[in-house]
């Protein structure tokens, strides 16, 4: 499935309901949680956490604790309040896609 | 060399240039690389597979160094300044055109080449009136 454009939206989600987390366990968590449909280029979303970051939605530091370093993210408060935009956008935008599309299109597509 | 060792190889070398950035992205690439691969060897997989799939999953050292790249900025920025050697460029090559040009205009004005040019005009005049008597 392709993500473009989704993928700050489900990052964002997945550090809101998961809290700080490191890159590996995030896409672990998008992985499980979407039942497999977002299989994304794995190495694609450290940039795209780079990315967040430089515009300050998610803070990082690296966990020293871990035998091997690895870098933990959280979601900042802009980062909430961006998700909470960005989930009512998504809202907005399948209520539209549903009413075009016919009522029984959640129901037939699971 | 394992697989993973390879694929950080090319990824180190995809991401000249981008400084900190790049050597984080390299910490974290590997961290995430060897956890997949452990996680697959939990499964029963063999190492070398287990490496395979780790860097299969991950994708490609050039998608990954351009996304990173663009993630920084640093695309943009790469992009206008190949732009701009290139404009310099052709701009030195106009000047440098202009200038021979300018060189051969001023050198044809002298006795010299006007003696040289009228003598290469008569002889080639000469030799296209010969050459129809000589086929004949």
């Amino acid at each position: 499935m392709n993500l473009r454009g989704h993928l700050d939206l489900l990052l964002l989600a997945a550090l809101r309901d998961g809290g700080p987390a490191h890159g590996y366990a995030i896409i672990a968590s998008l992985r499980e949680r979407s039942l497999g449909a977002f299989d994304l280029p794995e190495g694609t979303v450290y940039p795209a956490l780079q990315r967040l970051e430089r515009d300050g939605l998610v803070g990082s530091e690296w966990d020293a604790s871990a035998a091997r370093r690895r870098r933990v993210y959280w979601l900042t408060a802009a980062g909430a309040s961006v998700l909470a935009a960005k989930r009512r956008d998504w809202r907005d935008f399948a209520r539209g896609m549903r009413a075009v599309l016919g009522p029984g299109v959640a129901e037939e597509f699971g | 060399m394992s697989e993973i060792e390879w694929y950080l190889d090319a990824l180190f070398d995809q991401l000249a240039g981008t400084g900190a950035a790049g050597r984080r992205a390299l910490i974290e690439a590997e961290g995430h690389l060897r956890a997949t691969a452990v996680d697959a060897i939990a499964r029963r997989l063999p190492e070398d597979q287990a490496e395979h799939e780790a860097v299969s999953r991950f994708g490609p050292p050039v998608l990954v160094a351009r996304k990173l790249r663009s993630a920084q900025g640093t695309g943009r920025f790469n992009r206008a300044a190949s732009a701009a050697w290139l404009l310099a460029g052709a701009a030195g090559c106009g000047l440098g055109v202009a200038y021979l040009v300018e060189v051969w205009w001023h050198n044809w004005q002298t006795p010299a080449c006007t003696v040289a040019l009228s003598y290469g005009c008569y002889t080639t005049g000469m030799l296209v009136r010969r050459g129809p008597m000589m086929n004949s």
